[in-house]
């Protein structure tokens, strides 16, 4: 136990460090300047200043002080209040997508592990290759041109942007959950494989055991503490494609607020500056960084709770 | 080859993309240009003009995007380009990640690095990073963006491939025939030749090659918003404006139109990320067939008849009989200096805080005439204590003693090259490689060293002498238990070692096939006086000995000689 709290506080530990650096790199100043060459062209450049480092970083902590919090967005609001908000709506998508892709992950791994006689293996596994391979902006697309298509043909609307109603939640969900859960299956299919290999699994099967519980009991537990080693890669893979189902699906949740709060720009005037919204980006950034800390300390509990010998411990 | 479809589909796939890649220009309707058109004239009058994006049609195959440019044109003109970027990160980040995994997989301080590596650049989503890093002024307004973004990648990439071959590294560390390597006394260059390399070689390729396929992903999911790494920032002429340009045609760069009216002109980014994907389905499919290939392989599916490691292998044009070998030891005899003498050893393994004694002060030592044998229950430190003698272990404690040279202090180069002149060893469980046939098994301590007799007619001398002339070209999988031992025992022989160290090497036979071993074990011992420690849990083998050592909880309890033997030194 002991050695689990130290774990979760070197993570904590090491969260801070990187929480710091971040915040440090969002606070870079942000000025540039503008000169006109030889042949009487702008030329715009950028040139660090301590002093304006130093500027920034004051600055958010005296609003830090006068706010008691992380300040106040460019659209007038305490950042928690807009922490809040967006949060609720996309953990709304988070989690769900997270037990989905777990679940039909899994289930398709055992799919493909089962049946892996000549066609099985083809069709099975081609499957999870193509689902692979399917990045998650293109599914989108392709199923948002089918639906387009097909509600030209007589298909009931279905509202495909937004926020507000089921149909949204239920499609950012499916589109979040769909690239991980053929990961989780290749991880699953070839863990099971693994497994096979194992004397016990042999003597399971030597003594008779049923081949369902093969499967379920000896298989698919063992493999367990490997699933459990990639997933933190799935937590990483899901909050990536959070910004991208966001983006395409009009969705109001973290990715988006936060890719808003960065103005990226395209194009600028001579002498423009390169502001952000300093508060707003924090305040989302240290959220996805916490939602990454919840993740790893679930990641280390579960750790924990699987380890055989603190199994042995308690016998 | 033929049945596995992922390599085929794989193969295929990316010969069409290296097509593409190589003859694109000339591929038909391909404008190599790839010019804009502001406007093209309607099919019903020259009034009707008809602005971009334009739809797919008999001009524009798969539509033309916001500039007019014919998107088919641009696809296939932007395969090079694309592939350039993605190949070029994917082969710098293996370039360094190589060499820090394999580094990693030696020297703990490393692989601190690397864990330390990966849990700082692991933990945030890369694609953050990388829309964090591009905004900043600095890599804005730099000329050398695309190389600063390039390496940003590079880094965030590094640490993870750097684990995968750390990984694979240790796999090959931890397995059997590696052991047998090492025993064998393979030095460390042809260690790497023979076991490392050709065992994770295949790995990395497939693992290099579905990376590839991950980078495009990730340069598609910042193509959305509008990041590209051929992206310089520039003053065009006649605009007060300064702008990002790409400088080349990439695939991603059709998703960013997608971010207004997706539903007015959905062809745009439909067919660039088609593209992605499609590259990415048959690199993830190459990547899955060598792996399944060299899976195959392994298990002996597959057969070359010559593997490629072997081609350029010359053997010595120095000719000597090997029926010379038995005569020579004759010749030699026993003498004094035929001694392995323990002194005050122990071992320990520190643990979860628990040190476990394996061995305690042990004295003993070991005359090569004698025919000895180690017994005692599981677990009593037997096999540690045969690992010491061969070196392949160092004592916590004591000296070993081999022809009154100390073993124990000896270098890496020194150590193999001591284990390959004076010991072979014998496993329980073989250690046979399982791609290499029975002679290129016998031959595989030889590999990287200079000997002055034909590498090849040793191997096959000795498998005619332990039976097995007919199965020389046989894979340890078409040979049963016995057969795979006696490969083994030729393998240990193959450079007349003065000591054959034997670990239950009859624990996996029948009766009938652990007879064989042990009177060949016997016969080297009689005939040709090499020093044999054997353990065994038989006792009836035990009793046919000269000399019978029982070890209980890591201590000698008892020393018994059997055959009287008045030269007997050291007991």
């Amino acid at each position: 136990m002991l050695r689990l709290v130290i774990r979760l506080l070197g993570s904590l530990l090491l969260w801070c460090c990187i929480s710091i650096i971040l915040v440090l790199i969002i606070l870079f100043p942000r000025d540039t300047g503008t000169y006109r060459d030889d042949s009487n062209r702008d030329v715009m450049y950028y040139q660090f200043k301590w002093e304006s480092y130093k500027e920034n970083i004051r600055n958010y902590l005296d609003v830090v002080k006068k706010y008691k919090g992380l300040g106040k967005t460019d659209r007038d609001q305490p950042v928690e209040t807009e922490l809040k908000y967006y949060f609720k709506k996309s953990i709304i998508i988070l989690l769900p997508a997270l037990l989905l892709s777990i679940f039909m992950g899994i289930c398709k791994g055992i799919l493909d592990y089962k049946f892996r006689g000549k066609f099985g293996r083809f069709f099975w596994r081609g499957a999870t290759w193509l689902g692979q391979s399917v990045p998650d902006f293109f599914l989108i697309f392709l199923v948002q041109t089918l639906l387009f298509i097909g509600m030209r043909h007589g298909l009931p609307r279905i509202d495909m942007y937004g926020d507000d109603k089921l149909s949204n939640v239920l499609l950012a969900i499916f589109f979040l959950s769909m690239y991980p859960a053929f990961v989780i299956a290749r991880y699953t299919c070839q863990a099971m494989e693994e497994e096979e290999e194992q004397d016990y699994i042999k003597t399971a099967r030597a003594k008779g055991v049923p081949e369902r519980a093969v499967l379920m009991r000896h298989m698919l537990r063992n493999c367990l503490p490997k699933l459990h080693q990639h997933f933190m890669v799935i937590v990483l893979t899901l909050l990536s494609g959070m910004f991208v189902v966001e983006l395409l699906t009009s969705y109001h949740g973290i990715g988006t607020r936060l890719i808003t709060a960065m103005h990226i720009k395209y194009s600028i005037m001579p002498g423009e500056p390169l502001p952000i919204d300093t508060s707003a980006v924090i305040g989302f950034s240290l959220l996805i960084l916490v939602m990454l800390l919840m993740a790893q300390w679930l990641e280390q509990i579960i750790a924990y709770i699987l380890n055989p010998k603190r199994r042995r411990i308690r016998l | 080859m033929r049945k596995i479809p992922s390599l085929w589909i794989g193969i295929i796939g990316c010969g069409f993309f290296a097509i593409i890649f190589f003859f694109g220009p000339y591929l038909p309707k391909v404008d190599p240009e790839v010019p804009t058109h502001p406007y093209v004239v309607g099919p019903k009058s020259n009034l009707d003009y008809m602005m971009p994006p334009f739809p797919p049609n008999s001009q524009f195959i798969l539509g033309s995007d916001k500039q007019g440019r014919d998107i088919y044109s641009a696809l296939i003109m932007g395969t090079r380009s694309t592939l350039e970027i993605v190949i070029s990160v994917s082969l710098i980040t293996f370039l360094l990640g190589i060499p820090f995994g394999v580094v990693a997989a030696h020297w703990r301080i490393v692989k601190k690095i690397l864990h330390a590596w990966n849990y700082l650049f692991s933990r945030i989503p890369v694609f953050l990073c990388m829309v964090f890093l591009s905004t900043i002024p600095f890599f804005v307004f730099t000329p050398n963006r695309p190389f600063w973004l390039m390496g940003y990648l590079v880094i965030f990439e590094l640490g993870k491939v750097g684990e995968v071959v750390r990984k694979s590294v240790e796999l090959i560390q931890k397995s059997t025939y590696y052991e047998a390597g090492i025993l064998a006394g393979t030095k460390r260059f042809g260690l790497w030749r023979r076991y490392y390399w050709s065992g994770c070689y295949p790995q990395w390729l497939a693992y290099f090659i579905q990376h590839i396929g991950s980078i495009l992903f990730l340069l598609g999911q910042l193509g959305l918003f509008g990041i590209f790494l051929s992206q310089v920032f520039v003053h065009p002429e006649m605009s007060p404006k300064f702008e990002f340009q790409n400088n080349a045609l990439v695939w991603p760069m059709f998703l960013f139109d997608v971010i207004i009216d997706f539903d007015a002109f959905p062809w745009v980014p439909l067919y660039g990320s088609l593209f992605i994907t499609l590259s990415m389905f048959f690199f993830v499919s190459l990547g899955e067939g060598i792996l399944e290939y060299h899976l195959r392989k392994q298990r002996g599916l597959i057969v070359q008849r010559r593997p490629f490691l072997f081609r350029s292998q010359k053997f010595s044009t120095k000719q000597q009989s090997a029926s010379n070998f038995s005569v020579l030891l004759e010749e030699k005899g026993n003498s004094i200096k035929d001694l392995i003498v323990l002194e005050d050893i122990s071992k320990d393994y520190p643990g979860d805080g628990v040190i476990t004694k394996v061995l305690e002060s042990i004295n003993i030592s070991f005359e090569k005439g004698v025919f000895t044998t180690i017994i005692g229950p599981s677990g009593s430190g037997k096999s540690t204590l045969l690992s010491l003698i061969g070196a392949l272990d160092k004592p916590t404690k004591g000296n070993i003693y081999f022809e009154r040279e100390i073993i124990t202090n000896l270098k890496n180069r020194r150590l193999a090259n001591f284990r390959f002149e004076k010991i072979g060893f014998i496993f329980q469980q073989f250690h046979l490689l399982p791609t290499l046939t029975a002679m290129e098994n016998v031959m595989c301590p030889l590999f990287t060293r200079k000997v002055d007799y034909s590498k090849k007619e040793r191997a096959i001398e000795l498998l005619d002498e332990m039976g097995l002339k007919d199965k020389v070209h046989a894979l340890p999988s078409q040979l049963s238990g016995g057969q795979q031992q006696r490969v083994a025992i030729a393998r240990a022989l193959v450079h007349r070692p003065e000591w054959i160290l034997a670990d239950e090497p009859t624990g996996n036979l029948d009766s009938e096939s652990s007879k064989i071993v042990f009177d060949l074990l016997k016969k080297l011992n009689k005939e040709n006086g090499i020093g044999i420690i054997l353990i065994t849990h038989d006792p009836n083998l035990a009793k046919q000995t000269d000399r019978i050592v029982e070890i209980k909880d890591g201590k000698i309890v008892s020393d018994t000689l059997q055959t009287c033997k008045e030269d007997i030194v050291g007991l």
